[in-house]
């Protein structure tokens, strides 16, 4: 069993803004930067499931901007409940660091064998 | 023979000559049965005599729909065998750790139970108790 959820993250959330593995590679704003986390859970027959524990970080110039950004990238990871895929929202923070907003928000994302 | 160790994956149940599907852990348990015996001449230490054993297993898992037919039991396949009655309850077992020699057996399922906790996979955990011998398996 791969572990896609990068990917999968990658497919919902590029179409929203740009989203980067743990550093931004521009100084555009806005972006999206996600921190993961990984462990698998086995049963005897091997992986049955991986389990991301997942941090974004939405930057953006305005506050409305980013939360904007975040609200739709909450939906896009809410749509990914599946028989594959589920995700549990674990909280929020937001905070403004010399005039850029960053919003933050973490994700358990479980990737399943099927 | 160079010494083996093994890992608790390779240790598996089957029931019907089926593995159960979702395994975590199976634990096999034999406890002798024994008779105690004291007469005067032993001055008061007891004598102990095993006339027989008990031998168990308890598996548990996680709960698994629409498991490999014909090489795994599903949850409802397990289900269905912790409600039979009589005759029908009795289930042929055989238990492998890795390569290591077969044993066998015939078994009543004494309990199935399942958890569900909301924001993680159901489990569930099976005993089961040998009725009649457990012998080790010709061949292995």
């Amino acid at each position: 069993m791969t572990n896609t959820i990068g990917q999968k993250l990658k497919e919902i959330i590029n179409p929203i803004t740009t989203l980067y593995l743990s550093e931004a590679q521009t100084d555009n704003l806005p972006f999206c930067v996600y921190d993961p986390e990984y462990r698998e859970e086995r049963t005897k027959e091997g992986i049955y499931k991986v389990v991301g524990y997942i941090t974004l970080f939405v930057v953006a110039m305005t506050f409305e901007q980013a939360e904007s950004l975040m609200t739709a990238i909450k939906t896009a990871i809410n749509g990914i409940e599946s028989p594959q895929y589920n995700s549990t929202f674990i909280m929020e923070d937001k905070k403004s660091y010399e005039g850029v907003w960053i919003l933050k928000a973490e994700y358990n994302i479980n990737q399943y064998k099927i | 023979m160079a010494e083996e160790r093994i890992l608790g994956y390779n240790c598996r149940l089957k029931i019907q000559n089926k593995l159960l599907a979702g395994t975590t852990q199976d634990d096999l348990n034999i406890s002798a049965v024994f008779k105690d015996s004291i007469t005067k001449d032993d001055a008061g230490n007891k004598k102990s005599a095993i006339v027989g054993h008990e031998v168990t297993f308890s598996v548990s898992g996680i709960v698994t729909l629409g498991a490999t037919a014909g090489t795994h039991l599903s949850r409802d396949e397990i289900i269905a065998l912790s409600l039979l009655t009589g005759d029908d309850a009795i289930v042929g077992v055989e238990y492998v750790a890795g390569n290591g020699a077969a044993y066998e057996g015939d078994a009543v399922i004494t309990s199935y139970s399942e958890g569900s906790g909301s924001e993680e996979e159901a489990t569930y955990g099976l005993n089961l108790k040998i009725s009649g011998s457990f012998t080790l398996k010709t061949g292995t």
